[in-house]
């Protein structure tokens, strides 16, 4: 059977719903702290899956996805603030702002500009962010918002009080279940499929009727919302939104985080993600060596094995099959 | 006489100082083959450029089927029914021969299709009956689940064309069909090309340098020289008029 006519559905499902299974049974013997970074976990994968999905999808390099985190944590933290409004809007808005700005970039940039200019471009965007963030005094400059609280979820019905910590650990595996179940239908649909083929052959595909800046914009804006979503949850977690969180390292994460696990894999970002936070939770006490043993991995990954992580499983799942096929 | 399918007027283009195209007329009745022919350097792959999209002329119009598409971006014109190969077959190499297929169809589906089609994550299942349809008319069926990659030149050269018909154009346009093919191998794609042509569904553009397949073909011919336009018309018009034999033909048909 081709591998297009049955996109995996059932194994996206199994390997998410496993996840799930254990970042939800995680509070059971696990301490608040470990809970607590979890779930920051959660939401780096998200914004990781995103960056990848324009990396390895698209094929456009941002180097400014930082930017989107900003947007949605900062129009999610105004809005818990100043409207008292509950937490299903208020990730809605961040979500269309930092569509909006997705848009306005992604008009700019990607009509004008493509490869290193476009990152540098969108570098310079999440960097003019950071600064105009920094400066704002209705922002709060460099200090940010502080004590920003947890708004009850509201089913019509009825009201979920989130304030509890545990609470909303758990609201933030379901949002960010539904924000990775958007990536993994965006690369697997039409739109993915079309995506691709614009990936690898950009005036082939225009000569097929197909409208490549239309198709890019509108997957730089996808990228860019739910990236803006998930930093929409980063407030409401930590209770501080800071101009750091736009600052141009946190947009090297997700790149690190995807070449780590495996960029060629939809799931490589996460097991980045994942791995990265297992790796800086177990050096935490060595003071000064986290960076010297991420930065040295990284190193190692990308010089001896640039498939990543998962690239090397699929060697080595390839060998083993040959073996046993003799 | 009605309007012909493709019109161009006056068109001129250059890069920099170099003039290629020096006011090129053309025109293309609807169910011509037309083939466009020329010494190298005599500005047909610019010609190709401007009348596929890929190129905006510096002057001059160009129309089709009543539209002026002068300065519209070829994915428009694949939309009002141009459709066309490189010259170089371009196809996407990491997806399957079947998967390229399916991407033209849904590219073409798309301009009419349900939102519910749309959202659909597997292809539907008329696009991928079309889509074996395709590949088996193109004796690609044996290669479906290869990557485009992998597929010969031959082969990569009919997939192209394939992709290029799922948009069902009105013209097709082929920049040197057959540019190094084996003779084998051009032989059946110059059969391929007459077998589609004789259905009557779309008309023909194309430049070429071999003079069987030229003549195989045309049901006209422009003759191109150092960015003008010396001859058109039938190709026993063409082939007997003095000036291209001077200038291309004579020694060309004798020397291959």
């Amino acid at each position: 059977m081709n591998r297009l006519g049955s996109p995996r559905l059932s194994q996206f499902v199994a390997i998410l719903a496993g996840a799930l299974l254990i970042g939800a049974t995680l509070p059971l013997y696990a301490n608040a702290g470990i809970v607590f970074l979890a779930g920051l976990v959660a939401i780096d994968i998200v914004i990781a899956l995103a960056f990848n999905f324009l990396f390895a999808t698209v094929g456009v390099l941002s180097f400014g996805q930082a930017g989107f985190i900003l947007v949605g944590a900062y129009a999610a933290g105004v809005a818990i603030k100043f409207s008292g409004v509950s937490i299903l809007p208020t990730l809605i808005l961040a979500g269309v702002a930092s569509a909006f700005v997705a848009m306005v970039i992604g008009l700019v940039a990607l009509r004008r500009v493509s490869g290193v200019y476009f990152a540098v471009l969108t570098l310079a965007f999440a960097s003019l962010g950071f600064v105009a963030v920094s400066k704002s005094e209705f922002l709060g400059r460099e200090d940010g918002l502080t004590g920003i609280t947890r708004p009850d979820l509201e089913l019509g019905i009825a009201a979920i009080s989130l304030t509890e910590s545990v609470h909303f650990y758990y609201f933030v595996l379901a949002v960010c279940a539904v924000l990775i179940a958007v990536m993994w239908y965006s690369t697997s649909s039409q739109f993915g499929r079309t995506l691709k083929a614009i990936k690898q052959d950009a005036d082939r595909s225009a000569f097929l009727g197909i409208n490549v800046q239309g198709f890019r914009v509108a997957a730089f804006v996808l990228a860019g919302a739910v990236t803006g979503m998930a930093g929409a949850l980063l407030g409401p977690l930590t209770q501080i939104v800071t101009p750091d969180l736009g600052y141009w390292t946190q947009s090297t994460k997700p790149i690190l985080y995807a070449m780590l696990g495996g960029s060629g894999f939809f799931w490589g970002p996460a097991v980045g993600a994942v791995l990265f936070a297992v790796l800086s939770y177990a050096t935490r006490t060595l003071v000064g060596m986290t960076e010297v043993i991420t930065g040295g991995l990284l190193l190692v990954v990308v010089l001896a094995i640039p498939g990543g992580v998962l690239g090397v499983f699929q060697s080595i799942a390839r060998l083993v099959r040959r073996r046993s096929a003799r | 006489m009605t309007e012909p399918l493709l019109d161009a007027a006056g068109i001129e283009k250059g890069y920099g100082r170099i003039s290629v195209l020096k006011g090129v007329d053309l025109a293309i009745a609807a169910g011509d083959a037309h083939v466009v022919i020329g010494p190298n350097g005599a500005g047909k792959t610019t010609l190709f450029k401007v009348l596929s999209g890929e190129l905006i002329p510096d002057k001059g119009v160009v129309r089709f089927a009543g539209h002026d598409v002068t300065a519209m971006p070829g994915w428009r014109r694949t939309r009002l029914g141009i459709g066309r190969t490189f010259q170089v077959a371009r196809t996407f190499k990491d997806l399957t021969t079947f998967e390229n297929v399916v991407v033209a169809l849904e590219a073409k589906r798309r301009q009419t299709a349900s939102v519910f089609e749309l959202l659909r994550l597997r292809p539907s299942d008329t696009v991928r009956k079309a889509a074996r349809a395709m590949l088996d008319e193109f004796s690609l069926d044996t290669v479906a689940d290869w990557p485009a990659g992998l597929l010969s030149h031959g082969d990569k050269k009919s997939l192209e064309l394939a992709m290029a018909l799922a948009a069902r154009p009105r013209l097709l346009m082929l920049d040197e069909p057959t540019a190094g093919m084996a003779p084998a191998d051009r032989r059946r794609s110059i059969d391929l090309i007459s077998r589609l042509l004789a259905k009557g569904e779309f008309s023909l553009l194309l430049t070429e340098h071999d003079m069987e397949v030229v003549f195989g073909l045309a049901t006209s011919i422009t003759v191109l020289n150092y960015g003008e336009v010396i001859a058109t018309g039938s190709p026993e018009a063409v082939r007997s008029n003095p000036r291209v034999k001077e200038v291309y033909l004579g020694h060309d048909v004798s020397a291959s």
